[in-house]
């Protein structure tokens, strides 16, 4: 149970983190529109990635999956920064 | 792996990271929503506390605000580089509440509760209440600390980085939401007026469903906004790494907290006109400033930040800043023109249940201690699923802690509630005692449930001396200050009784709960319970 939940808590808030920065950078919004639903779906997203490692049999699988998202999201926001 | 299969080993796991959370943080969490649930009324707590030691006569009139400032600042000398900020009395607490940025080592002065005159640290502020009739300072502003004391205690626990903490823990409670939902889902509307008494476990099972399932919408909000209070912080670094590249500055302009300065201009300003300005500003906007924050008070650059309720409005905060010299808006309403600082008026305004009066600060209490009893029965299904898997004395040690950590709280709390009527009005670091007393209480209840064979009867006692003790406040109440009491109710200050009537209805039903909960009382209801369906 505590590797899944370090793996909800820490590669879960990395890819949080990083969807979010994807969506600063996608949304035609308001700075300050942007924050506030950036603050409200980052929670969400971050427990729900919790909750959803928590259902799997094992930590493992759930890195299995967060890993390349992470990359991509990533990969994303860099080509974005660019 | 069928599908079947697989939908069984999912909600198996979650099923056990349920459960296991549940008690990982059931302590802590039960803190939050139990301190959290009584401070919905903390109005009300405070004027419980502080008006029969310090009565003010509502018919009297005000002192101008000028008067009150300039005898207040003769005993506390103001750094007026620093910040002068006034909570001006009104009908929820009937003082003024002065902040003060002190002068440093010149500022000798004698500090309220002492006899002999104390020189301040440099950054230290005196908090001070006022008698807005006499312009008498009445005391430390953590004299009665009693409602302060529970409000950080929900947001902090009184411990270092507590905030944090607690911002975790909520986290972990938003994961226990969703994962209950998970659960729960395919006998959410099937389910929901299931409550089977004949078997313990069933009784319990249904019990903690029933109030997850009542109070999800407000449990999902409190999450949320309890996450956006405590740990927001995790997504403001990333975002100002990220997207303003460690410019804090800007980042906090977007977000509608504007840095707004002056420098000190070293020429003194006549403040008998900058108070006629600040009059004549609430005249031109038909209101009365509930906050004033001056920054160099006394200097030509004085500014004036003011914040006012307009209810009219459900984002009430009106927050403005005006030059004192000519009373000219340097910066208009900051919260209501940004959407971020609006969405966080609206955060602020669900989680404390601010826009519906006291019917709605009531319900949230209910909901709020239907949420703490749904931890405490979560905690006994876990203890009870677990009680042939682990040895005795680990058993032993998890129940004393879990059921003694939540039992104490509520015992601990009792007692403050009887410290804060009882402890002398003249001790040095009264305030501080509420706090040293709820630790050692709580830390004694945690022991004592350690060390009983029988940790559930524990909540049993708990209750009853909880109840014991609340009858002894309200006792202790009337015994001080009987002949105030009747006088303040007959003035309009009906929270001193009303809160004596909440603890006599707290003290009758944790005494009918204790007694429900004892071996016959149990045996009863098993007796009378219809058979199982």
């Amino acid at each position: 149970m505590w590797s899944k939940t370090a793996t909800g808590l820490f590669p879960g808030l990395l890819l949080t983190v990083s969807i979010l920065l994807n969506l600063f950078y996608l949304l035609p919004w308001a700075q300050d529109t942007k924050l506030l639903t950036g603050l409200l779906f980052g929670f969400v997203a971050w427990g729900g990635i919790m909750s959803w490692c928590y259902s799997l049999k094992n930590a493992w699988q759930s890195l299995r999956v967060l890993f390349p998202l992470l990359i991509l999201s990533a990969l994303l926001n860099f080509w974005m920064m660019s | 792996m069928t599908m079947s299969g697989s939908k069984n080993q999912t909600l198996k796991s979650l099923i056990d990271a349920h459960g296991w959370l549940g008690v990982i943080i059931s302590v802590a969490l039960f803190i939050v929503f139990w301190a959290g649930s009584i401070i919905m009324f903390m109005p009300e707590l405070h004027r419980w506390a502080e008006t029969p030691a310090h009565p003010v006569d509502p018919a009297a009139n005000d002192l101008p605000m000028a008067t009150v400032v300039d005898n207040v600042l003769e005993q506390y000398p103001l750094n007026t580089e620093e910040h002068l900020t006034i909570v001006r009395a009104n009908a929820q607490r009937p003082y003024h509440i002065f902040y003060i940025d002190l002068l440093g080592t010149a500022g000798t002065t004698t500090e309220v509760g002492t006899e002999s005159p104390v020189t301040h640290p440099q950054d230290s502020v005196a908090e001070l209440r006022i008698d807005p009739k006499t312009g008498d300072i009445v005391g430390d502003l953590h004299q009665f600390n009693l409602p302060d004391f529970l409000f950080r205690l929900h947001y902090d626990l009184r411990l270092p980085g507590g905030v944090y903490l607690v911002g975790l823990v909520t986290l972990f409670f938003l994961v226990l939401i969703f994962t209950g939902i998970s659960i729960h889902a395919p006998k959410l509307f099937r389910h929901f007026f299931l409550y089977r008494p004949a078997r313990t476990r069933n009784k319990l099972l249904d019990m903690h469903n029933i109030i997850g399932v009542m109070s999800l919408p407000f449990s999902l909000m409190f999450a949320l906004t309890g996450l956006i209070f405590n740990l927001s912080l995790v997504f403001q670094i990333a975002i100002a790494l990220a997207l303003y590249q460690g410019d804090i500055g800007t980042l906090l302009e977007d977000a509608g907290y504007p840095v707004i300065e002056e420098a000190v201009a070293g020429e003194p300003m006549d403040m008998s006109a900058a108070w006629q300005t600040i009059s004549d500003l609430e005249t031109e906007y038909d209101t009365r400033f509930s906050l004033m924050r001056f920054h160099n008070y006394g200097d030509q650059n004085g500014i004036l930040e003011v914040y006012w309720q307009d209810e009219t409005q459900f984002i009430q905060g009106q927050e403005w800043y005006f030059r004192l010299s000519d009373g000219q808006a340097i910066s208009e309403n900051v919260r209501g023109n940004n959407v971020m600082r609006q969405g966080l008026e609206v955060v602020a305004a669900l989680h404390f249940g601010t826009f519906a009066g006291f019917e709605l600060r009531f319900l949230y209490f209910v909901l709020g201690m239907g949420v703490a009893g749904m931890i405490v029965v979560g905690n006994l299904m876990w203890l009870d699923k677990r009680k042939k898997q682990a040895t005795t004395g680990t058993h032993r040690f998890i129940s004393g802690m879990t059921l003694g950590g939540c039992m104490g709280t509520v015992v601990a709390t009792s007692v403050i509630f009887l410290a804060e009527r009882i402890l002398p009005l003249d001790w040095v670091d009264r305030g501080e005692w509420i706090g040293r007393l709820f630790a050692t209480s709580l830390s004694f209840y945690v022991i004592a449930c350690c060390l009983s064979p029988q940790p559930r009867q524990m909540i049993r006692y708990g209750l009853f001396s909880s109840g014991v003790l609340a009858l002894l406040t309200i006792i202790a109440g009337w015994v001080l200050y009987g002949s105030t009491q009747l006088p303040l109710w007959q003035d309009g200050y009906r929270a001193v009784i009303g809160v004596d009537l909440g603890l006599l209805a707290y003290a009758v039903l944790a005494f009918w709960v204790a007694r429900v909960l004892s071996p016959r009382g149990i045996q009863g209801l098993a007796q009378n319970a219809p058979s199982a369906t």
